[in-house]
């Protein structure tokens, strides 16, 4: 395999890789996530959220790999292809900067589930009485 | 890749991914018992540990892979040696970022809802 071969494989197979993480992410936070906006105290804030999550988890993965630049410093793309250990650098960087980008959003949804949270039904006092029922 | 940068690399993954055990075993049987005790919801409890659990894989998953490994064969061993320590420094800084804004966000957690659950 040339290294122009190697570039354009590894490309996608990196861009698929970091899709799946994406989305392994999202399959294992999705349950918790969709009980805890069953408790919204505005449901239909908890159904806009529900179908963010998987935007919100899976996009940042991808914008961490697209951010990453073959071309810094103005590099022509034969000097690109001319090292291959170059290309298996950008590999690396593209996953590490989708690590950070999910890590981030990650961080980002907990903020938002933890205002979720603190306007839940059960926190306010109608919502109390109501799970209580009539006495 | 050679064959002693891929064993370097691997070395650094395994310690990468021993210190995200380490610090999962010694918090997530505290965390989950705060967390119990403060969301009151145990889909927020369980949101809320494997977030912890994917951040940590993921700072040690970023640290590691982040690290360039191009050695020569001919390099001497603490070359190498030196390479997976700078790696591991990465690793623990990524780590360390990541328990600073989950510890900024439990606090904060704990704060509103225990002073919700209070009123």
């Amino acid at each position: 395999m040339n290294n122009e071969q190697f570039l354009i494989y590894s490309y996608f197979v990196v861009g698929a890789f970091v899709m799946a993480i994406g989305l392994a992410v999202y399959a294992y936070l999705r349950r918790p996530f969709a009980g805890i906006t069953r408790k919204f105290r505005n449901s239909h804030l908890g159904i806009i959220l529900k179908r963010l999550f998987p935007v919100g988890v899976v996009l940042p993965a991808l914008s961490g790999f697209l951010s990453v630049d073959y071309q810094a410093c103005n590099m022509k793309y034969a000097k690109v292809v001319a090292d291959r250990s170059y290309l298996i650098n950008k590999n690396q960087e593209q996953i590490k900067a989708a690590c950070v980008f999910l890590m981030l959003a990650l961080l980002v949804w907990g903020v938002i589930v933890l205002a979720g949270l603190a306007m839940r039904k059960e926190n306010l006092p109608y919502g109390r009485n109501a799970e209580r029922g009539p006495q | 890749m050679t064959s002693y940068n891929l064993l370097s690399f691997s070395i650094l993954l395994l310690l990468a991914f021993a210190l995200t055990a380490v610090i999962w075993t010694a918090v997530s049987k505290s965390l989950q018992g705060l967390l119990n005790q403060v969301v009151k919801l145990p889909d927020g409890t369980v949101f809320y540990l494997r977030t912890f659990l994917i951040g940590l894989l993921l700072a040690a998953a970023s640290g590691g892979i982040g690290t360039e490994f191009n050695l020569k064969t001919s390099d001497p061993f603490m070359e190498y040696v030196w390479k997976v320590a700078s790696g591991l420094q990465n690793v623990v800084l990524y780590m360390l970022w990541l328990l600073l804004g989950y510890l900024a966000l439990i606090t904060v957690l704990v704060a509103v809802l225990r002073s919700r659950h209070e009123q």
